[in-house]
């Protein structure tokens, strides 16, 4: 949700700017459509669709595969092997402190994935099960 | 080791000392006799820190194992257990060349394509003794499965490889410098003597391009020249180059897909080339690489089980599936508006040039079915195949054991439509991805590459 603020934000302010500046200049209606767009945009990309997004966002781990699944409009299901598992890290940033959210990420020769804004403990012991369970590594 | 390395440690030298060199020769101002003398006294201190270091550069075998020591104040030391080389490859640089001598590359099983020692001036009677040592067969007396690019293949590669990424910087950078030339007295004048006649100015077009040609074959040749492919039991070696021959080699393990590539020029002479993506190990990078840069498209197969038995297909080429007819609309837009596109932008400029709009979208719609009947997969247990097309068309061939993960999406409208697009990505991070199959067969495809623990 804050990223989605972060920029969404931004945006509509611009939006606002924008709208003033129009109604000075003899476009009243551009320029109050502009302005009703500004609410709009923080409603929708900077609350709505993020909200949405960690709605669905799932995950399981089992013993042989990472089950992800994810995203608010195209939905994207992924399944990791564990033995393909090369690490698996978990990370914090100044603004997830705020909220004591953790993210953990899941490195494979081909790329990473992210799950965001777990609690501590959930982080912690999703970060630990796959740790232990990819501990014998695969021959490449 | 042989008196060469006194050459190539030098050159080395002289490499390291260029930057500095240049930052003198700016600082040092215009003076040509103290920037003379500054060059000697930098090839001498070159000439006696390479000659230390040769005399400094010693590998020796005792103990079981390989030792190699290098440095003039602190020494490194390397080992390689004999047990432990898979691999001791050749190559011959220009300066190698010269004296008659290799450098060799040790190969161990945890290694990148560099080699854990490289010895870069050893005769050809020591290499012979270094091998018998390691227990390695000489590669000339054996009868290895090898594939060569020869000549006319070559040309045609050359001819028809898709040099665009390069020719486009090479174009920009002419006209920058036109630009340049023009700017000044001299470019006026010669701006008086261009032909200003259509005609002119086509003749000239017509060499530029002749010319942009003729330095992309060239690139083409120097780069593909002499290509060797060797498959040494459970490795692979790859030499090429016209001026600097380069040999690298891999672990055959390592290959976990090949990617067959019809570029546009080369589909409808039925040619090919073979590309192959390889996992990183460590901190290496991985990469995806040419192997078989001109081949007929019905020749892959075999050559693949003669040279990569893993990723060989072996039975008939059964049909692959295709996404559903009512798919080609998903299929044909996306093309048809990106086309579009640039012709909108034109008709914004000069409005006469509106007709351009309809053509192109026609053609992006063209292009646009032609991937709606490109694509397709297939998977037989062991392989993953999936095919896509975007102007060439590209069949990744990966196993199945190697997949580093699968997964499947689907938008809004897709899931309106009860379509959903299927991915694979392997170890290079090359990911195939066949768009708009029927649900239930991507779901179906899903669960097949699901339990590799079972599987294996």
């Amino acid at each position: 949700m804050l990223s989605g603020l972060a920029w969404s934000v931004p945006l509509a302010i611009g939006l606002l700017v924008t709208g003033g500046a129009l109604a000075g200049a003899d476009l009243p209606a551009l320029a109050w459509l502009l302005r009703a767009a500004a609410p709009a945009v923080v409603a929708i990309a900077g609350v709505a669709v993020p909200i949405l997004r960690w709605r669905t966002w799932r995950y399981e781990i089992r013993e042989h595969e990472i089950d992800l699944l994810h995203g608010a409009l195209r939905v994207r299901r992924t399944l990791i092997p564990m033995t393909r598992v090369q690490h698996v890290e978990s990370e914090r940033t100044v603004l997830s402190d705020l909220f004591d959210l953790r993210a953990v990420t899941v490195h494979t020769a081909a790329g990473e994935h992210k799950v965001p804004a777990l609690t501590e403990g959930e982080a912690a012991a999703m970060r630990d099960r796959i740790a232990l369970l990819a501990r014998e590594p695969d021959v490449v | 080791m042989h008196v060469a390395e006194v050459f190539l440690a030098t050159l080395d030298n002289l490499r390291e000392m260029l930057v500095g060199a240049v930052v003198v020769l700016i600082a040092g101002g215009r003076s040509p006799g103290f920037g003379a003398v500054l060059g000697l006294i930098g090839i001498a201190v070159a000439l006696v820190a390479g000659y230390l270091r040769w005399s400094r550069t010693t590998y020796w075998v005792s103990g079981n194992a390989l030792h190699f020591r290098t440095g003039v104040l602190s020494p490194d030391d390397t080992s390689i257990p004999i047990g432990r080389i898979q691999a001791i490859d050749a190559i011959q640089g220009p300066i190698q060349r010269l004296f008659g001598v290799q450098a060799l590359h040790v190969q161990t099983a945890g290694g990148g394509s560099k080699g854990e020692i490289v010895l870069r001036a050893v005769a050809d009677d020591e290499a012979r003794r270094l091998r018998s040592v390691a227990g390695l067969p000489d590669p000339v007396e054996l009868d290895l499965p090898e594939w060569r690019l020869r000549p006319g293949p070559l040309l045609v590669a050359a001819l028809t490889a898709p040099q665009l990424g390069v020719l486009l910087p090479l174009v920009g950078a002419l006209a920058a410098g036109g630009d340049n030339l023009l700017s000044n007295d001299q470019g006026e004048r010669l701006l008086h003597e261009l032909p200003s006649d259509a005609a002119g100015i086509a003749v000239l077009a017509a060499v530029a391009a002749g010319v942009t040609l003729l330095l992309s074959v060239l690139g083409g040749v120097v780069a593909f020249a002499g290509f060797t492919l060797v498959r040494d039991d459970d490795r692979l070696r790859i030499r090429r180059g016209l001026l600097q021959r380069r040999t690298a080699s891999l672990p055959l393990a390592r290959v976990h897909a090949v990617d067959v590539v019809e570029g546009v020029l080369r589909r409808p002479f039925g040619l090919a080339s073979v590309r192959i993506e390889t996992a990183g190990y460590r901190k290496e990078q991985a990469a995806a690489q040419t192997v078989l840069p001109l081949v007929r498209t019905r020749d892959v197969q075999r050559l693949l089980a003669e040279l990569m038995p893993a990723l060989a297909l072996g039975g008939g080429a059964e049909p692959l599936s295709r996404p559903p007819a009512r798919a080609r609309r998903r299929y044909a837009l996306p093309p048809a508006l990106a086309f579009a596109l640039p012709g909108v932008v034109l008709t914004l400029v000069v409005p006469g040039a509106w007709p351009a709009i309809p053509a192109l979208a026609l053609l992006g719609t063209s292009e646009g079915l032609l991937r709606h009947r490109a694509a397709g997969w297939r998977d037989d247990g062991r392989h993953l195949v999936i095919r896509t097309r975007v102007l060439a068309r590209r069949t990744l061939i990966a196993r199945v054991d190697r997949l580093q993960e699968h997964g499947t999406s689907a938008s809004p409208l897709q899931r309106r439509a009860r379509l959903a697009d299927f991915q694979a990505a392997v170890g290079s991070g090359r990911t195939g991805r066949v768009r708009h199959l029927e649900v239930d067969a991507a779901r179906s495809l899903f669960e097949r590459l699901r339990s590799p623990a079972a599987s294996r």
